[in-house]
């Protein structure tokens, strides 16, 4: 069992990356393997408390994202 | 009557060595004298390790530290919670990442392995730091949280106490407990498989 909010990755570098945005805004997060019953392309994943979800997605969204594409779910 | 051992003024890892002599020969209970904190620490977690009791008595800078195996025999056997058991496998880390290549990947690939292991049923009963392995003691938080459960579930940290000395970092060890070489040895001479990463 897992608590909090996995965020997955298409790639090993966007994992890293989003590590450093999270780091830089003092967003507290724990890299773990990617659950099996995930399909991803990347094995790194991390995971962030729920009270977290908003500033980390808004974050995560200006990252790698310049349009509103980002879903979670 | 019990044995006193006299290892005043005698530094690490004497008495841990006159100790360990002890319970070699089977003695099932016997006392050391030893003056220093250090001394204390690497006595009670030999006896620990080896299935003794052990009580420290303080009188000003001496410490007494009673063996004894009589009471700890029977419950030896199991810290297991029902969804995981303590096997006699050993993880040895000698660096502060996995594998050879890009630092920041094996970082992270540590880190996930020393999770997923502490998620597993079978966990080692030591992990052993060593040389810029200790690093994760340390400085590494999710690593230091990762052992921490590792400990929880009782595995034994065994962190290099040279290594800590030469990168300074002694008083800044977060997870685990200070070791030494014979201790270390031991360690891998006991255990059923070691696997370095």
């Amino acid at each position: 069992m897992i608590d909090g909010l996995i965020i997955t990755f298409a790639s090993t570098h966007d994992a890293i990356h989003a590590q450093q945005v999270l780091g830089v805004a003092g967003i507290f997060f724990a890299v773990i393997p990617t659950p099996v019953q995930f399909s991803s392309d990347c094995g790194i994943a991390l995971r962030i408390a729920q009270e977290d979800r908003v500033p980390a997605r808004q974050l995560l969204q200006s990252a790698f994202f310049h349009d509103n594409s980002l879903t979670d779910g | 009557m019990e044995q006193h051992i006299d290892a005043k003024g005698k530094a690490c890892p004497i008495p841990f060595m006159l100790a360990k002599k002890q319970i070699d020969e089977g003695n099932e209970e016997f006392i050391v004298e030893v003056d220093n904190f250090t001394a204390v620490e690497n006595l009670k977690r030999l006896a620990k390790s080896q299935g003794y009791d052990a009580v420290v008595r303080q009188e000003g800078n001496l410490y007494q530290v009673r063996f004894s195996s009589f009471q700890t025999r029977a419950k030896k056997e199991d810290v297991a919670d029902g969804t995981h058991s303590i096997s006699d496998w050993v993880l040895f880390l000698g660096k502060p990442y996995l594998g050879e290549g890009e630092e920041e990947l094996g970082k992270n690939l540590v880190r996930m392995f020393l999770y997923t292991v502490g998620e597993g049923e079978d966990l080692p009963c030591a992990v052993i730091l060593m040389n810029k392995g200790v690093f994760l003691a340390v400085k590494d938080d999710q690593c230091i949280a990762n052992l921490s459960m590792l400990e929880k579930k009782g595995c034994s940290i065994l962190v290099c106490g040279t290594c800590l000395n030469y990168y300074h970092l002694t008083e800044q060890v977060k997870v685990g407990t200070v070791s030494n070489m014979y201790e270390i040895v031991r360690t891998f001479e006991k255990a059923s498989k070691v696997i370095t990463l």
